[in-house]
C-alpha cells in the first residue's frame, strides 16, 4: 500500500468484528457503508441522455478527464461507481445544500465548506450506481431472476422530445423489473431554455402516468455543470426506502475469480494462500471463519469415475475496492484471502464454484431432470437474414447446451425428454438447489441464444469425499 | 499528432498462425503437437449443430454407468420420440485417434486453432480452464467457443485485403500443447514495432500482483534480452505483439503472437498510445504498464461469453428492446407456471 492508500485506511474508524452482532446490522450501519456499498441503485437511460455524465458526477470523478488515464474509463467498463452521500451535522445548513455525494474513497467525516457552518460532513449512505444496461455480469444475474437494483434514476435528456423509444422500451423494463422506487432525472436542462424545460416536464408527466414511475420525483438536472446534484442526493436519502437485507442466514458468495498472488521463487514459508473474489449472495463473512469451498477439488479415480472434493480452509482477509475488511456484507465485489493452497485459485480456476459456512452449502449435481418452457423463436429481429428470427426447435436427445442456473454457467448434454421435463448430463459437477431457475442456450449462427427457461425439479446428487 | 491507425494485412495474420511461427522458434515455446483437420472436421467445426463425435458421446455415457449406484428407471425416458434419434452419429475416426496419442503421451493438453485457443468456452469443462485430459474436453470446448468459430469462419475479418476465397486456402490445424499450468501474472504481452519492443503490458490486467513493482526494471531487462537474442529479426512481420512467459528471470517462453493493429488487445495500453511511442525513435526501453495498486475484484470479463448473446446484446445496448423482451418471457414463464398450478389445484 502506498501513502496515500495507508492515509485513507487510517481515516476509516476501525472495524472490528468481535462484538458483531448480525441481528442488528442494516445497510446504514456506520461500520459498514464506511467500506462497502450496501445499496444498489440502477441508472436507467440512453447513453447519449448523460449516463455517464451523471455517474462521474455523483461519484466524484471530474468530467473533462476522459481518454487520459485507462483506469478511469474502466469505471464505465465495469458498469458500476461507488459512491458515499454526506450530510452536514449542523440543523442549521439547508437542502439540498447539506448533502455531498463523493467518491468511496473518502474519509468518515469531512468540514462543511457552507461559508460560517461550522458543521461536518457526515456519511450517510454507500451506493452503488449500477449502469443498466449495463456490465454482463449484472445483465447475467438478472437473466435467472436475481434483483440486482433496490431503486432506479431514469435519466432523460431535456433537449429531445419525450417519450424516445428508448425511454419507453426503459420503462417497461423498469416496471417489468417491479422496481417502485424510482426517481426521474431530466438533465442537461442547461442546453434548453426555461420555458421547453417546463413544457418537457408536462410530456414527462404525461408519459410517466400508469406505470411504476408514476409518483417519481422529477429532478432538473445538469450533470455537465454539477448543477443540482446535492438535490439528486436529498431524494435519494430521503425517498428511497431501505432496503431490507438478511445478514443473519449462513454465508454464502459464488466465486467469480480466483488466483494466486505469490512472486516467482517465493519460498514455502512465504507462500501467501489463494484467493476467491465474488459478490456475497446472504449472510455476513468475517476473518478467521471457517469456510467451505464446493464443489471443490474435481478428479476422476483410477476407475474412472468422477469425484470431488470441498475444499475448506479459513478467511485470512477481506476487502472491497480499496477497503480492508474484518467482516463483509452482501454488497459489491469481495475479495477473500484464504489459506488455500494456492494453487487450486490459480488462474480462475474456482469460478464458478460457490463460498461459504462449513456444511451449509447446496448439494452438488452431475445430472438434473428439468421441467422446461422452449421459446417459441429466438430473441431479437437483427443480425439475422431474413426479417423473422428463427424458429426454436425441440430439444434432441445428446445435443450439448448452455446452461445458466442462477448465476452459474456449465454445459449440458441432453439425456431423454418427456413431456415438459428433460434429463440432462451436466458437462462438469456444479451445485445447484431444487427449483432453481434455470436458462438454457443453443448455438445458433455462431453464438450461444437463449431457446428455453426452466427449474430444476430433481437430480443426481455427487456425494462429496471429505479428504482425499 | 497522433498516427492513424495501422491496417492488418492478410499476411500479416498468417504469420500469426501456428504452423507458421511455431516451427521457427519451436526452441523457446512450449512443447505442442500440430495436427491437420481434415474437411470433415472443419465443417463439422463450423456447423451449429451441437453433437459431439461417437468416441465422446459414448465416453460420457461410460461415466454416467460408472457414477451409479442403483439402477435408474430409465425405461420410461428412453426414445419417447423415434424420430428424436437422428443420425447425428458423427465420427473422425483417424483425427479422434491422433488426438488419444497426443493425450497418451502428453497425460494433458492445452488445445487451440491455428489462432485461437477456446479460452471464452472454459465454463465447459471443471476447473474453469482448458486442461484437457480426454476428448469430450476438447470437442466440448471447441464447438462452444465463439473465438474458435472466428477463426474457422472469418480469420481475415479486420483485414484490409481480405478477399472471398481466401477461407478456402487455409490448412486448419488442431494444435495440442502440453499442459502447464501457467500463472497469469507471468504473463507479458509485447508490443513490436520495427522489430523493436515499444511497450509492454502485464497480461493479466485485471489484478494486482504485489510483486511486480519491485522487479518491473528486471522483469522489462529479462524480456528484452530473450527478445533480442530468441525474437528479434526472426519473425516475418516487422510489426506484431508477442505474449511472453517469464517463468523465472531465466526462463523465459514464447507464448503466442498476434497481429499489430485494434483487433489485437492493447490491455493497459491504448492503441493511439501505442502508436504515440512508436513515432518517438529514440532507443529507450519499452514503456511498461502493470496495475500498481489494489482496487479491489473486478467483474470477471469473460462473463459475457458464459451467458446467451442475447444478454451481450442487451449490455452493449445495441439492443435494448431485448431487455424487455427477455424479462417479460421469463415472467410469462413464470405466470405460466402458476396458471398450470392453479388448474390442476381446482
Amino acid at each position: 500500500m502506498n501513502s496515500c492508500e495507508t492515509i485513507c485506511q487510517t481515516r476509516l474508524t476501525q472495524q472490528s468484528s468481535d462484538n458483531l452482532n448480525l441481528k442488528l446490522l442494516t445497510p446504514l450501519t456506520p461500520e459498514i457503508i464506511r467500506r462497502q456499498a450496501t445499496i444498489n441503485i440502477g441508472i436507467i437511460g440512453h447513453v447519449a441522455h448523460g449516463k455517464s455524465t451523471l455517474v462521474k458526477s455523483l461519484s466524484g470523478i471530474q468530467t473533462g478527464k476522459f481518454g487520459k488515464e485507462k483506469q478511469q474509463n474502466m469505471t464505465m467498463k465495469l458498469g458500476y461507481a461507488n459512491a458515499k452521500i454526506f450530510e452536514c451535522d449542523n440543523e442549521k445548513c439547508p437542502r439540498p445544500e447539506r448533502y455531498r455525494s463523493i467518491g468511496s474513497k473518502t474519509g468518515d467525516q469531512f468540514p462543511c465548506d457552507r461559508s460560517g457552518c461550522g458543521g461536518q460532513f457526515r456519511l450517510i449512505r454507500h451506493v452503488s450506481f449500477v449502469d443498466c444496461p449495463g456490465h454482463d455480469t449484472f445483465m447475467a444475474a438478472m437473466l435467472n431472476g436475481a434483483a440486482v437494483m433496490d431503486a432506479a434514476l431514469l435519466v432523460i435528456a431535456a433537449n429531445e422530445f419525450c417519450p424516445q423509444p428508448q425511454t419507453s422500451e426503459h420503462l417497461a423494463a423498469i416496471n417489468i423489473m417491479n422496481l417502485k422506487s424510482i426517481i426521474v432525472l431530466q438533465n442537461k436542462v442547461d442546453l434548453v431554455g426555461q420555458i421547453k424545460a417546463e413544457k418537457q416536464y408536462k410530456q414527462i408527466l404525461d408519459f410517466i402516468q400508469d406505470t411504476n414511475a408514476e409518483n417519481a420525483p422529477i429532478i432538473p438536472i445538469s450533470a455537465q455543470l454539477n448543477c443540482n446534484i446535492d438535490t439528486v442526493c436529498d431524494y435519494i436519502v430521503r425517498k428511497i426506502p431501505i432496503p431490507i437485507r438478511d445478514f443473519t442466514s449462513k454465508s454464502r458468495m459464488t466465486i467469480i475469480r480466483s488466483f494466486d498472488i505469490n512472486k516467482p521463487g517465493a519460498n514455502v514459508d512465504d507462500l501467501k494462500g489463494g484467493i476467491a473474489g465474488g459478490s456475497i449472495s446472504k449472510g455476513v463473512l468475517k476473518i478467521n471463519q471457517e469456510i467451505e469451498i464446493r464443489p471443490g477439488l474435481i478428479f476422476t479415480n483410477d476407475k474412472g469415475q468422477v469425484q470431488c472434493c470441498p475444499i475448506k480452509s479459513k478467511i485470512t482477509s477481506l476487502y472491497a475496492e480499496q477497503n480492508q475488511l474484518t467482516f463483509a456484507v452482501p454488497g459489491g465485489l469481495i475479495g477473500v484471502g484464504t489459506k488455500i493452497d494456492p494453487t487450486l485459485c490459480r488462474a480462475d480456476r474456482l469460478v464458478g464454484q460457490i463460498l461459504g459456512e462449513i456444511d451449509t452449502l447446496p448439494k452438488i449435481y452431475t445430472e438434473i431432470t428439468i421441467k422446461y418452457f422452449l421459446l417459441r423463436r429466438a430473441f431479437g429481429v437483427h443480425c439475422y437474414s431474413s426479417n423473422e428470427p428463427p424458429k426454436i426447435s425441440k430439444l434432441y436427445k445428446t445435443e450439448v447446451l448452455l446452461i445458466n442456473i442462477g448465476s452459474l454457467s456449465t454445459g449440458g448434454r441432453v439425456l431423454g425428454i418427456k413431456d415438459d421435463l428433460a434429463k440432462i448430463q451436466l458437462t462438469k459437477p456444479v451445485c445447484a438447489e431444487i427449483n432453481e431457475k434455470l436458462a438454457l442456450s443453443r448455438r445458433i449462427n455462431g453464438h450461444y441464444r437463449l431457446i428455453a427457461w426452466g427449474e430444476i425439479q430433481e437430480g443426481k446428487e455427487l456425494e462429496p469425499r471429505m479428504n482425499m | 499528432m497522433t498516427a492513424d491507425l495501422p491496417r492488418v494485412s492478410v499476411q500479416d495474420v498468417l504469420n500469426c498462425s501456428f504452423p507458421v511461427w511455431y516451427p521457427i522458434f519451436e526452441k523457446h515455446s512450449f512443447k505442442s503437437v500440430i495436427l491437420k483437420l481434415t474437411d470433415d472436421v472443419v465443417q463439422y467445426l463450423r456447423s451449429d449443430k451441437f453433437y459431439l463425435p461417437t468416441g465422446a458421446n459414448e465416453a460420457m455415457d461410460e461415466m454416467r454407468r460408472l457414477n451409479t449406484e442403483s439402477s435408474d428407471d430409465e425405461d420410461h425416458w428412453s426414445d419417447e420420440d423415434a424420430d428424436n434419434d437422428t443420425t447425428n452419429k458423427i465420427s473422425f475416426p483417424e483425427f479422434e485417434q491422433q488426438i488419444k496419442n497426443v493425450l497418451e503421451q502428453y497425460n494433458a493438453v492445452f488445445p487451440k486453432l491455428n489462432w485461437s485457443s477456446p479460452k471464452d468456452a472454459r465454463w465447459m469443462i471443471s476447473d474453469s480452464r482448458l486442461k484437457c485430459m480426454n476428448l469430450a474436453d476438447i470437442f466440448l470446448l471447441l464447438k462452444s467457443s465463439d473465438f474458435i468459430t472466428h477463426d474457422i469462419c472469418e480469420p481475415f475479418k479486420f483485414c484490409y485485403d481480405d478477399t472471398d476465397n481466401l477461407l478456402s486456402t487455409i490448412q486448419y490445424v488442431l494444435v495440442l500443447r502440453k499442459w502447464s499450468a501457467l500463472q497469469p501474472s507471468k504473463e507479458f504481452r509485447c508490443f513490436v514495432k520495427n522489430h523493436r519492443i515499444i511497450a509492454i503490458s502485464q497480461r493479466d490486467s485485471e489484478n494486482y500482483y504485489e510483486f511486480i513493482e519491485p522487479v518491473a526494471d528486471q522483469i522489462i531487462t529479462n524480456i528484452v534480452e530473450f527478445f533480442n537474442t530468441h525474437i528479434q529479426n526472426k519473425f516475418p512481420s516487422s510489426d506484431y505483439v508477442v505474449d511472453i512467459y517469464r517463468k523465472d528471470s531465466n526462463k523465459l517462453y514464447i507464448i503466442d503472437f498476434n497481429p499489430w493493429g485494434p483487433m489485437t488487445d492493447s490491455l493497459l495500453f491504448d492503441w493511439p498510445d501505442i502508436l504515440t511511442l512508436s513515432l518517438q525513435n529514440n532507443n529507450e526501453k519499452p514503456e511498461f504498464r502493470y496495475v500498481s495498486s489494489q482496487n479491489g475484484i473486478k467483474p470477471n470479463s469473460y462473463t459475457q461469453y458464459a451467458v446467451p448473446k442475447d444478454i451481450a446484446d442487451i449490455s452493449r445496448e445495441r439492443d435494448f428492446n431485448k431487455l424487455a423482451d427477455v424479462l417479460s418471457s421469463r415472467v410469462q414463464v413464470q405466470n405460466h407456471d402458476t396458471d398450470s398450478d392453479n388448474e390442476t389445484n381446482t
